[in-house]
């Protein structure tokens, strides 16, 4: 097998099928590849003539009978970050933006294209998942592309914009009284008791290598080189974990040369249960009941968490939250300094790197990058009091000189 | 009235494919050592070495989970209801 579901725990191998625990011991089942051979098969100058999408690491990321799809999934974005550099005085700042991933505006394009894919081969013709938001406007959108039926199980107090992109798709979106973690423990039952493919349960393994993409165009985008750090937000841990996996794979095929990147997390104050094993500096994860507006970080039992802090503490990098306030503050200077506009998750990945840098967790000067996961129009109301003191004039030029006269300073820079 | 346990997916083989399996105990943890009985393999495959909950398997009673509540010292009443899933999910 050149591929395999192997047991992360006791070592057990199976070939790919829809599971997510191992046989043997209940530990999660990871996904492996012959490395020696991709490595003596794959070079940069041959992943440079591939379509722009995540799918150029194709040898890296699950089979796909029929091979790999051909929607522009990815290959997003890294932005040399001066402005927001210089604010943070951190001369070698860039920004991973998935704000702007096809075909949804977040990272879960990168997961659902890899889910979705495996769904087809398995032969499920139903799909779903569980959502905090994101993934549930990219399971709409990609499986109304392929034309599978899919169920989408939310919370029901997620923002109304990610509620009402995911309703307009050829889907079926459920509200369930609860929180994530309830929706979670339900689609964890559908999966065992009805014949679905959920993207984030039985199909697990393969959504979760769609993140790994995040690491491999960071690094190839550097010019294939790793940086000296990332940060990145935490829900369930998986995508910290595998852009960690991501790193390590390429330095054992050979597309860059070996070196530690330190990796931190970043997670919302009202749901740091991470971010607080990671502080902690002990073993065992405490669950949280989350409570904060950032609803796409909003996982208060995170699957990966164990494996999140191991990625985080064996990097050299480090963990923190950041209130409701900063996260919803750093929004804005993103948006003020670089002209990118994120989600809240986004926000709390901008608070946490200001505040690792405060803390002397992080080199000023070191090459760094923040991964930006959600576009801002999906919790445009978080920002909507930036709305509210906007001048209102009549439609006379004699109306408009007015105001620019009163507003001279502000209006300075762009009359 | 005893407790009933519905072990799911890769979980079930522990109670031998059994759908439901009833059980009379004060708690959660009692209700394992008494499976224990039935099912020789059941402790060790869902508890850690420190007794405690192995960290990739949920229980909820009544749909909350006991981690919420008293891990294993969760008291159980007639009728409850009890799910052993996988953690695996999510995210």
């Amino acid at each position: 097998m050149s591929q395999a579901l192997t047991c992360n725990t006791c070592g057990e191998r199976t070939e790919l099928k829809p599971d997510t625990v191992c046989p043997s011991c209940f530990n999660p089942l990871e996904i492996t590849y012959d490395y020696d051979t991709i490595g003596g098969q794959l070079d940069a100058e041959q992943i440079a003539g591939r379509s722009a999408s995540m799918w150029r690491y194709a040898e890296l990321l699950p089979e796909v009978n029929g091979g790999a799809p051909d929607t522009p999934v990815g290959w997003t974005p890294l932005i040399r970050a001066r402005r927001l550099g210089k604010a943070l005085n951190m001369p070698n700042l860039y920004i991973k933006n998935d704000a702007v991933n096809f075909p949804s505006l977040s990272f879960k394009d990168r997961v659902v294209s890899v889910a979705l894919a495996k769904a087809v081969d398995f032969g499920f013709r139903t799909v779903g998942c569980a959502s905090t938001g994101n993934l549930a406007n990219a399971l709409g959108a990609q499986a109304t592309m392929l034309g599978l039926r899919s169920v989408i199980l939310i919370p029901h107090d997620l923002e109304q914009q990610k509620i009402s992109a995911s309703a307009c798709y050829n889907t079926q979106v459920v509200k369930v009284n609860g929180t994530y973690d309830d929706v979670n423990r339900l689609c964890t039952e559908l999966t065992y008791r009805e014949n679905m493919g959920i993207v984030n349960v039985n199909l697990r393994p393969f959504y979760s290598e769609g993140s790994k993409t995040v690491g491999f165009e960071i690094a190839e985008q550097l010019g294939w080189r790793l940086p000296d750090q990332v940060v990145v937000p935490m829900a369930g841990g998986s995508l910290i974990s595998k852009v960690g996996k991501a790193f390590g794979e390429l330095v054992q095929v050979g597309l860059v040369r070996e070196k530690q990147a330190a990796i931190f997390g970043a997670q919302a104050t009202g749901c740091a249960p991470i971010a607080a094993l990671v502080k902690s500096r002990g073993e065992e994860l405490t669950p949280v009941k989350p409570d904060t507006v950032v609803k796409s970080l909003s996982i208060g039992a995170p699957a990966d968490g164990h494996r999140a802090a191991r990625t985080i503490r064996s990097s050299g990098g480090w963990a923190e939250d950041v209130s409701d306030e900063e996260a919803v503050a750093a929004i804005s200077l993103l948006a003020e300094t670089e002209g990118i506009f994120t989600e809240a998750a986004g926000g709390v990945t901008v608070a946490v790197t200001q505040k690792l840098l405060k803390l002397g967790k992080l080199d000023q000067e070191a090459v760094t990058v923040i991964c930006i996961t959600g576009n801002g129009l999906k919790t445009a109301d978080l920002v909507a009091h930036r709305t509210e003191r906007l001048p209102v004039i009549e439609p006379k030029y004699s109306s408009y000189t007015t105001l620019v006269n009163q507003k001279e300073t502000a209006y300075a820079g762009t009359v | 009235m005893p407790a009933r346990f519905e072990f799911l997916g890769p979980l079930k083989q522990l109670v031998e494919g059994q759908d439901v399996v009833e059980v009379e105990a004060t708690s959660v943890g009692g209700a394992l050592e008494e499976l224990q009985q039935r099912y020789s393999e059941l402790s060790k495959r869902l508890l850690a070495e420190d007794g405690t909950l192995h960290r990739h398997i949920n229980i909820f009673v009544n749909e909350e989970d006991i981690r919420f509540r008293e891990n294993l010292q969760t008291a159980l009443t007639a009728g409850d209801q009890i799910t052993v899933i996988s953690a695996i999910a999510g995210g």
